[in-house]
Formats: structure tokens, sequence, C-alpha cells
């Protein structure tokens, strides 16, 4: 007999501990309640703020026996993660969700409503971009601490040597062909006049940077009311609006790729075409002076980006009033908004939030509250988005090398139509 | 030795000298650029100096340690490894032996379906499976997330179809009278498995612990999909995100990227001819 | 007695036979389940049968077609040039001396380090030249005034880029079982092909190659499937561009999985996959079995 105990203890032990585990999880948990929250894996300073915020929130409501459970997950695995957690059940109650994944996450029902939860008087002091990134299909899923903001940075001993005097106010931004003239006078005296993170490792980055000239130039991405995106993607005006950004590259205006990850910090770019992120970091450089403008614009008016990470409840929580109590603590003004803020450089958002920050009235950082409040364009919110920006993104990688712009447009358009109308057969 | 032979052997020893530093040089730079602050790595890149650690620097590995985590991401990845390895051992041995030395009904069709399962990859089911280990998710509230995690990383990948197979290969090769004189003792199948098979085996043993080793010290997948918390991620799910985290620091990624590189050569180093040299009795004999 | 060995065997083979059935097989049945039927990533349930809908629909995904192509290229490129080569060094480094231990172990290295930490390493040695500098290899023909190559950012060059490093990263292993091979071939029948006067290459081609063919077979066939599952180079380099030049069949149904998120087409993906390379592997088999009887 004594033969057969190995194998025998193996099956029985394996047994043993699943039924342990199925009636553990009947049962159910006495102790305290946690609320699971995935968040994205920011700058550190971002992450450590984050914790502390968690922190102060188990340190408030250690009495009742609730407390948040925070874990973080890269950019670019995060979404991954969320989509296996939901397939298999499993999601945590609170998601930090990058603005245009609301989109796809709500058509999929990976996300509730947040429905009553929000009180009118939150909802008015909320940025309107922020309510706008957060609705899908006329119902608001997801709010934000903060928003973000695109800009170009320019360095101030390189602009001034050119004799070039860039705008601080967004109705003065300067046109398309403004601002490539000020790029050529730069050019003589600079290693990249222009920085654009090509080598950004994320599709996000370019459909975030690049539509709002798209968009100031008339083009789109999809339609908004059929879901179409042939005939849209590859429309006369956004080809002629990639056509003409596909010239900075051509005249040797800006790198198709790069492998210095941060040229303007290091004095190598005159100007730096990224977001409000980079602030604090340009403020620590003690060697830079630089400033901020607007984006150019390709059309009349100038088009802001916008859209950041957001907060929303999982259909898998069970607890949903739980679940808003984290949230509410995350868009609190003086225990969420403030110390992430700090960290990240991001615009508040919330307008009662401002009030700790004096620094929103003189800039750099006057221009971020500007744009936003001069009526930012969020990004399409669309069940077949993460196609879309994946398509994108590798399209504007091959036209900054050099392919054909608007071959490339079409068969990136193609691509994502065929997703989109396979979706409408699944029926979303 | 003419003069002609020494010309020849001059220019194989130039050859040998070419091909080994082409094979080098990546590693070298790797190294290198691990040692040397981060303006450094961008002012030389691509010139001959980017070659030489100076000034030395061990900022990036501190920048790794802090910033990456890469110390308990290597400690997990220890204990992932050897738990897949020992485990593995346990679950595949007797069932290798099983299929090279005893008669069962069913023998032939298990055996043939464990093999096609050797050409299943990881990425066709790596969804179900994660459906699959998932309904294992209430035990994190009796033995805790890192332990699950843990065991969500190395308990599926214990039996595998390739180490059955290897060490199949050589109990088949093992002369049946060792088992006969050991029966004649009145030792049982388990005894005849314990006492003489697998001591009889230990280089098969060492390359499926070796080979195991590998493939999942270098894991990336799996990792990404089930660990959650930072103290539960593995060493290359770690450099993953730390490639691919601003603020992006080339020395640091290098600088983790050696000290995950590191174990890799330890093993290997010790191990590799083991490996190829069981591997080469296996294909001869399939 | 044959009924309590029985007994044995199956106690014996159960853990594995049970851990192989739910951590691969059952997947693998989910899998082929899922893509008969329209299912979106984020669905907890199978959804709507569909029958051979995805299947068609794969089939004539342009996208899929190119993803299959380039994994074939990169196979067919790989595995003759990564198998001769290994076969060369292993003949070459066959010997004593620290000369041939040396070079053994300089080819040996880059099998020692993860593809992850490799293709960070090799994205940043192709860097193309710029305003800010170029890779080292640009850096190499530049002084040695050749002209810069584009290497991972041309749709020519992106394949063969990844190719080399990829045969550079894995001929050590295959080098070390070639050698192993080699070790084993008995010294006797060397030595009467060098006393019937045979040359180096006749001796090459009627001792040496016949002596490793079960191996080279063995080699070859385990490359091959290796080669098929092209990922991680091109997602981490080039991620499948530029023009879609090195998208693989693996990155494309994780694509499908994650951006498309249709996991019914994904896993019907899968399915032809799986078929491909079991039909691969088979007539491979057939063929290198028919090599070795010729002989």
């Amino acid at each position: 007999m004594r033969r057969f105990t190995v194998p025998a203890a193996f099956v029985a032990g394996t047994v043993l501990v699943s039924t342990i585990a199925q009636c553990n999880r009947q049962s159910g948990s006495t102790g305290a309640r946690v609320i699971m929250v995935w968040a994205h894996h920011g700058q550190e300073r971002e992450n450590a703020a984050m914790r502390r915020i968690a922190e102060a929130f188990n340190e408030r409501h250690r009495d009742q026996q609730i407390r948040i459970d925070i874990s973080f997950f890269p950019d670019r695995q995060y979404a991954d993660k969320v989509s296996i957690a939901s397939a298999s059940a499993s999601l945590p109650d609170v998601l930090d969700i990058d603005g245009p994944y609301v989109g796809p996450w709500a058509a999929e029902g990976v996300l509730q409503p947040l429905g009553y939860l929000v009180s009118e008087k939150l909802r008015t002091d909320m940025l309107p971009s922020l309510l706008e990134q957060g609705t899908y299909d006329g119902k608001l899923y997801a709010l934000g601490a903060f928003e973000s903001a695109l800009v170009v940075y320019y360095n101030r001993d390189i602009i001034e040597n050119a004799g070039l005097d860039p705008p601080d106010r967004l109705a003065g931004a300067w046109t398309w062909s403004e601002f490539v003239e000020a790029l050529m006078r730069v050019k003589p005296h600079v290693t990249i006049p222009l920085s654009l993170h090509m080598d950004d490792h994320s599709d996000e980055w370019f459909t975030y940077a690049f539509s709002p000239l798209i968009w100031s130039n008339g083009g789109g991405l999809i339609d908004p009311d059929s879901g179409n995106v042939l005939g849209v993607l590859d429309s006369r005006p956004t080809i002629e609006a990639v056509r003409r950004w596909q010239r900075l590259f051509e005249k040797g205006l800006a790198q198709g790729t790069s492998t210095n990850p941060n040229p303007f910090a290091a004095g190598l770019a005159a100007f730096d075409w990224t977001g409000h992120w980079m602030l604090p970091g340009f403020e620590q450089t003690t060697a830079l002076r630089f400033g901020v403008m607007p984006l150019p614009s390709m059309g009349d008016k100038p088009v802001c980006a916008s859209g950041s990470w957001c907060w929303g409840i999982s259909r898998d929580c069970r607890d949903r009033s739980l679940a808003w109590q984290a949230i509410r603590w995350f868009l609190d003004p003086a225990q969420g908004i403030r110390p992430i803020v700090q960290a990240n450089g991001a615009v508040p958002g919330r307008r009662s939030a401002f009030e700790y920050f004096p620094e929103y009235d003189r800039m750099p950082r006057r221009l971020f509250r500007e744009q936003l409040e001069g009526g930012a364009h969020p990004r399409p919110r669309t069940p077949v988005y993460l196609s879309l920006t994946s398509a994108l993104a590798r399209a504007l990688r091959d036209i900054a090398l050099g392919a054909d712009v608007e071959r490339t447009l079409r068969r990136a358009a193609e691509s994502v139509q065929r997703v989109a109308d396979r979706q409408g057969r699944r029926g979303g | 030795m003419t003069r002609s032979g020494h010309t020849v052997r001059a220019l194989t020893a130039l050859a040998a000298l070419f091909v080994g530093v082409t094979f080098l040089i990546p590693v070298i730079w790797m190294f290198a650029a691990s040692l040397k602050p981060e303006s450094a790595i961008h002012r030389d890149v691509g010139a001959v100096r980017s070659f030489v650690p100076a000034p030395p620097t061990l900022e990036n590995y501190r920048g790794a340690f802090h910033r990456g985590d890469v110390g308990i991401t290597l400690v997990n990845t220890l204990i992932v490894v050897t738990v897949i390895t020992l485990g593995g051992l346990l679950v595949n041995g007797p069932a290798a032996f099983a299929f090279a030395r005893m008669r069962f009904r069913g023998c032939e069709l298990l055996f043939l379906l464990i093999v096609t399962t050797i050409i299943i990859p990881l990425e066709l089911i790596v969804i179900p499976l994660f459906m699959t280990v998932r309904t294992t998710r209430g035990l994190v509230e009796i033995i805790g997330e890192r332990p699950w995690t843990l065991a969500a990383l190395s308990i599926p990948f214990m039996a595998k179809a390739f180490n059955i197979f290897l060490l199949r290969q050589y109990f088949l090769a093992l002369p049946r009278s060792l088992e006969e004189a050991a029966f004649m003792d009145g030792v049982g199948w388990w005894g005849v498995y314990w006492r003489v098979a697998l001591p009889n085996a230990k280089t098969a043993i060492t390359t499926v612990i070796l080979l195991d080793f590998i493939v999942h010290w270098n894991d990336f997948l799996w990792p990404l999909v089930i660990c959650q918390a930072a103290n539960t991620r593995t060493v290359q799910l770690g450099l993953g995100n730390f490639f691919t985290q601003p603020p992006i620091s080339w020395g640091a990624i290098m600088a983790y990227a050696v000290l995950a590189t590191i174990p890799m050569m330890l093993i290997l180093g010790v191990g590799q001819k083991r490996i190829a040299q069981s591997l080469v009795t296996t294909g001869i004999r399939e | 007695m044959a009924r309590r060995e029985m007994l044995t065997a199956y106690m014996f083979v159960a853990p594995a036979i049970l851990m192989i059935a739910a951590f691969v097989l059952w997947p693998a049945v989910i899998t082929f389940h899922t893509s008969l039927h329209r299912t979106t990533l984020t669905d907890p349930g199978p959804g709507e049968y569909c029958g051979v809908e995805n299947y068609r629909a794969v089939m004539s995904d342009p996208e899929f077609r190119r993803s299959a192509i380039n994994t074939i290229v990169f196979t067919v490129l790989v595995v003759p040039a990564q198998t001769v080569l290994a076969l060369l060094l292993a003949q070459w480094t066959n010997g004593p001396g620290w000369a041939s231990r040396s070079l053994r172990l300089a080819v040996l290295i880059p099998t020692m380090i993860s593809l992850t930490v490799l293709s960070v390493l090799w994205k940043l040695l192709y860097e193309p030249v710029s305003a800010t500098g170029s890779g080292l290899f640009n850096g190499i023909l530049t002084s040695l005034h050749l002209p810069p190559q584009p290497f991972l950012t041309s749709p020519r060059q992106a394949m063969p880029a990844i190719v080399v490093m990829s045969i550079w990263q894995g001929v050590g292993f295959q080098m070390m079982i070639f050698l192993c091979a080699l070790q084993q071939i008995p010294a006797q029948l060397r030595e009467a092909a060098l006393l019937d006067g045979a040359g180096r290459w006749r001796r090459f081609c009627h001792v040496t190659l016949p002596g490793i063919a079960p191996t080279a077979a063995f080699v070859v066939m385990m490359t091959t499937i290796f080669a098929l599952k092209l990922f991680v180079q091109p997602f981490l380099m080039t991620r499948g561009g530029p023009q879609g030049s090195t998208l693989s069949i693996v990155q494309f149904i994780y694509e499908t999985t994650f951006f498309r998120r249709d996991l019914g087409l994904a896993c019907a993906a899968g399915a032809v996959f799986f078929v491909g390379v079991s039909t691969i592997a088979v007539v491979l088999r057939r063929m290198l079995r028919a090599a070795e009887c010729l002989r």
C-alpha cells in the first residue's frame, strides 16, 4: 500500500485545499471591508502620492473598518490586464481608466454608470471636459481628479537667439505656417528643432498628440453618429493635415526616431511637443530656461487636446456605495486632488481645487487652465477606440518614416472599419 | 609547420577573434552602459567610447533597485522557477517512468495526447488558462496575495509534455536488468523508480531542471497576465515595466537587464553542456 | 500482478495527466469552442454560435495573411541559416585548446540572456543615424566610411534585421547540441576514412554528416516550431512595423484579442495557427525521416 501514498496524498491535498477555498468564499469575509483599486503606473512621484492618498483614507476610516487596497500597472499592460480580469469576472471594485477607454469599457459593460452617486454640486464643480470624457451614450461612467494639457515648450535661450516671440495666450496661437517658419529659423542653431517623442512606446501618445492637428484642419478620426471610420480617417482634410505634419520629418525639423527620450531637458531641442507631465521635470532642470505656448493650428482657431485618467466603478463591484467612498476621496479637493496634482503637475479637475494652486494664475500653468476652460477637444468615445488608436499610431509611425500618406491612412481606415463592421454584427 | 600553415593559422585565429567579438559586442555594450551616467550613454552612443564605462558609476544600479524594485522581482522569480523545476520533477518523473516501463490500458493514447500538447503555444490558450486559474482565487483569503500569485505562476507549468518526453527517452534506455535485480529484492514499482531509475537518469534530470529554469526565468506573457501587486512581479515583467515607464533612463534599464541576466549566466555556465548532451541523446533515439 | 501494476501505473501518470489536462488541454478546448462563437474579449460568456464565420473572416483578413507570410519568411530565413551556421561553428570549435573554448563561450553568451533584454538592447544598437547620434551598428558603418542603414525603420530591412538578431541569439544553443553530437561520432570511423584517403569534404559528407543526421533533424524541428512562435522580438523592437513588415501571427492574435477585442476571431486565428504548426511539424518530420533513409 505504501507505494501509493505520494500521488494519493497529492490528489487528496488538491481536493482538500479547493474545498477549503470554496467554503471560505461562501462564508464571506468578516474582517475589514476592502475596496480593491487598480491604478496605472505613472511617474514615481505620482505613485507615491497615490499610495499616500490611499493610506490617508485607510487612516481616516480605521474605525469603520474600511480599507483601500491599491495596485499599480504600467500603462501599456494596464488595459490588457483589465480586459482579462473582465473576461474572468474578477475586476477590482474601482478602476483607473484612461479617458479614451471609457467608450470601449462602457460599451462592453466593464463599467457601471455612476448615476445617482454623483451629486449635482460635484457635477457643477468638475471641469466640463472631464464630464464629457466620462460620458458614454448619455450616461456618466467616470470622473477624474485631474485633466491634461498638451502644449509646446520652448527653450528660451534658443528662441531669443533666433529672435522669436512665441504667444502665451490661446487666442494668439501660431498658425501652422508660422510654426514651421519658426522651426526653420532655429534649425541652424540647434540639434533638433522640434521633439515629437516618436519613440514613445504607447500607441495612445500619437492619437493624443496629433489628432488636434487633424481636427484643426477640419478632419477627423471617426464619425460620431454612424461610427464609420472609412471616409473620415482617410478624408481629404485628414490626409492634408497629416501630409503637412509629415513635412516636418522630410525637412529635418523633427526626428522620426530617436535614441534620446528627453532631448529638450538636455538642451538639445528648441521646441518640445508634449504634455503637462513633463513640467515638474523641466522646472527641476536648473540649466533649462523654458516657456510654454499653445499648439499651432492648421485652421482658424486652435484645438486643444484633453483627457486624462479617471475613476470608475467596475461591473464586478458588489458594493457601489463603498466603492464610491474611495472615488469621492480621490476627487476630494484637499485629500485627493491636492496631493496627486502636486505630484504629477496635472491640471486640477475641480474648479474648487484651484484655490490650493495659486500658480494657475501665472504662466506656464495659466495656459493649461485657459486651454481646458476654453473648450478642449476630447478624443472620440467609441467601442472600437483601441483598434482606432493602434491603427492611427501605426500609420503615423510609418508616415514619419516616409510612407505614403494617402495609402497608409486608407489602409488604417479599412482595418478599423473591418473591426467596426464585425463588432456591429456581434452586437457590441 | 610551413609558412602557408602559419598564415592559415593566423587567419583562422583572426576569424575566430572576429566571430567572438561579434557575439560579445552587444553584451559588453550592455554591461558598459549599465555603469555609465545617463548623459554619457547618449553622448557615446554609436562610438567606440560606448564600450568604456568611464566615469564608472553605480547610480544606475541604485536606480534599478529603488525605482524598479529589482530585488523583490529577483526573489520572486527565483521562488517561481524553483517550485516549477522541483515540482515538475515530482510530477513528470513518475509519469515518464510509467510511460517508459509499465504497460497499462490507454498507455499509447495518453502518451500521444501528452506529446501533442508540446506544440500548443501558451499564447493560444492564455485567456482560457487564466480563467481556469482564477477559479482558485478564493485561496487568497487563506494564504495571501503573494503566495497565491507565486503559486499561480508556477503550478500550471509543473507538468510539461516535453519534459515527460525527454525523461521517458532516458528511462527507455536504462537496462532492464537493473530493475529486475531490484524486483528480486522485493521492491515495488515505486521503489524501482526511486532507487534505480532516478539515480541513473541524473543527466536527464539536470537537463530538465535547467531547461525549465531557462524557459521560466524568461517568461513574460504569463506573469503579465497573472501578477497584480508590485511585490508579486517577476524579473522579466519588472524589466518590461521599467523599460516603458517614464522617466526612461537607459542606464538604469541596462542595469536592470544585467541583474536579470546574471543568474541565468551562472546557471547556464554550469549546465549548458549537460543540456546539449542529453538533447543529443534524445534526438538520436527519437 | 498485472492489475496492481496497472493501478500503480495510473497513480504514476495521474498527476501529470490531470495537470496537463487542466492547464493545457482544457484551455485549448475552450479556445476551439470560442472560435465558433461571436465573443467579445470582456464577455464572461461564450456568446452566440456562428459556425465557421470566424474562420472565414480570419482567412480573408489582409492583416492575418500578411502576418502569416511574415512568420513563414522569418522561419524560412532563420532555420536553414541558423542550422548551417551552428554546424559550421560546432565543426570549427570542436577541439581542445583555449581558443576553441573561448570562442564557444562567446557564441553561447547571447543564449543565456532573455529575449526581452536582448530586444531592448538591439533596438538601441540598430538605431538609425539622427541628429542626436546613432546606434552602434551605424556608428561602426560610418567609421568604416560605409553608408548608414535604416535597419528597423525600413520596411525592407526590418525583417532581415530581426532575423540576424534572432540567429545571433539562438545559434549558440544549436551549436552546443551539434558539438555534443560530433563528439559522439566514434573516432575509428574518422580514422578509417582518413586511411582511405578521403579529403576534408568527403570526410564531412560521409562520416560527420551521417553521424549527426538524427541530431540535425531534431534541431531543425525544434527551431522551426520555435521560429513560428515569433513574437517578442518584433513586438518590442518594431511593434510589427514599419508598414506591417514584421507583424507576426502571434502578434496578430495578441492584437486581435486585446485591441480589436474580438476573441472569437483571435481564437479562430489561434486554431489556424495551431493546425499550421502541427502540419509543418508532421511534414518536416516525414521529410527528415526520408532524408535519413536515403543515405
